[in-house]
């Protein structure tokens, strides 16, 4: 087989195709995967966040509720800290809330500016990789998590409150450093399959460019 | 864009050009259930695309761009052990092989095979007549840079051919 003829041969495809396809997988199967898709993504990107936010946010009410309760029936009276707490409370989940809307807005923007070619999907792809890299990294994800650091320390502080009893900063503290490590050990795992991907869409970029 | 349209846009698309996605799996998957896979990764990805294309490149460029792009990023063993959705050797009926296939095909595919992952690219896309300014456009790579690397590519496969033809003499 000369060149020529490789390319006859190569050609016979687009007249007999290589395999036989179900049809109903073609109208049927692919928008109804594509749906699935989109679903499990939108749940992969927000869920674990919207969970533990609205777990700080029940969190808080559910202590509020009760120091509140305390107030109204007498048993403590109110003090502008009681305020001040729940102002900090909120403060929290809104700036969590805003910073997280704002990354993934300023980061979709982002990738909106790459362009069709393979190059430019590399590159998208290699950014996104970098995004949730950032996100990831212990003192970040920390962050991103505020909410649910300060729902543990308000509801101690709520308990302390209520019991009359001065605030004792050892058990949040303890708590802390009891989940910290774990923290730490959860990111470096995410770090690392992250890290994975990272690696082989370099790759792909030098074998596009090996100059570069 | 309404479901429907983008439906049967996607229908005409598949009816006239599905021998690229064919192409392209084969090219890029390694055993028949890989090629199953990747090519539902690829129908789903011109399915995705069908509302984004604007009709500035022929349809042929645009749904080989979407495949290449899908093949470069599909994997998948990660997606296996990543959403567990089926075993590795698992097919699921999706594409029907025939019987019997033409030797010489088998061995062009196998050629394409030991390329690396975007000489794999480019070799489709030479078998298949694009011009360098096409390549070019779909892979992000300068002209020259395609035109230096598919004469490594010409190079290989001539040497290979040269090769073979001798061994059957």
């Amino acid at each position: 087989m000369n060149f020529d003829q490789m390319l006859e041969t190569w050609r016979v495809q687009d007249k007999v195709p290589l395999y036989g396809v179900k049809r109903d997988f073609l109208r049927f199967e692919v928008p109804r995967e594509q749906a699935d898709l989109q679903r499990s993504l939108r749940r992969n990107t927000w869920g674990v966040y919207w969970a533990s936010l609205g777990t700080s946010v029940a969190w808080q009410v559910v202590f509020f509720a009760l120091l509140f309760a305390a107030i109204s029936w007498g048993d403590i009276t109110s003090t502008v800290w009681d305020y001040v707490a729940l102002g900090i409370g909120i403060g929290t989940i809104l700036l969590s809330v805003g910073a997280y809307w704002v990354s993934r807005k300023r980061h979709a923007l982002w990738e909106r500016g790459f362009g069709n070619s393979l190059h430019e999907e590399i590159r998208r792809n290699l950014s996104r990789v970098d995004y949730q890299l950032s996100r990831y990294g212990r003192w970040a994800s920390l962050l991103m998590y505020a909410p649910m650091w300060m729902a543990l320390i308000l509801s101690f502080w709520i308990v302390f409150r209520i019991s009359g009893k001065p605030f004792d900063w050892l058990l949040p503290v303890g708590c802390f450093f009891f989940i910290f490590p774990w923290w730490v050990m959860w990111s470096f795992w995410f770090k690392k399959q992250l890290l994975v991907y990272r690696h082989r869409f370099s790759q792909l970029l030098e074998l596009l460019n090996p100059s570069e | 864009m309404p479901k429907t349209k983008r439906n049967q846009v996607f229908e005409e698309w598949m009816d006239t050009h599905k021998a690229i996605l064919f192409k392209v799996a084969r090219a890029y998957g390694a055993t028949h259930a890989d090629r199953e896979d990747l090519f539902q990764q690829i129908a789903l990805q011109v399915w995705n695309s069908v509302e984004a294309f604007r009709g500035e490149a022929k349809v042929t460029t645009w749904i080989y761009q979407v495949a290449l792009n899908t093949a470069l990023a599909w994997n998948r063993k990660e997606r296996k052990h990543g959403w567990g959705r089926q075993e590795l050797d698992a097919t699921t009926g999706l594409l029907i092989a025939p019987a019997e296939r033409d030797p010489r095909l088998e061995w062009i595919y196998e050629r394409i095979a030991e390329l690396d992952v975007v000489s794999r690219s480019l070799a489709l896309l030479l078998l298949d007549g694009f011009s360098y300014r096409d390549m070019s456009r779909i892979l992000g790579l300068s002209e020259s840079n395609v035109g230096v690397k598919i004469n490594r590519i010409k190079a290989t496969l001539t040497a290979q051919l040269a090769k073979e033809s001798n061994d059957e003499l």
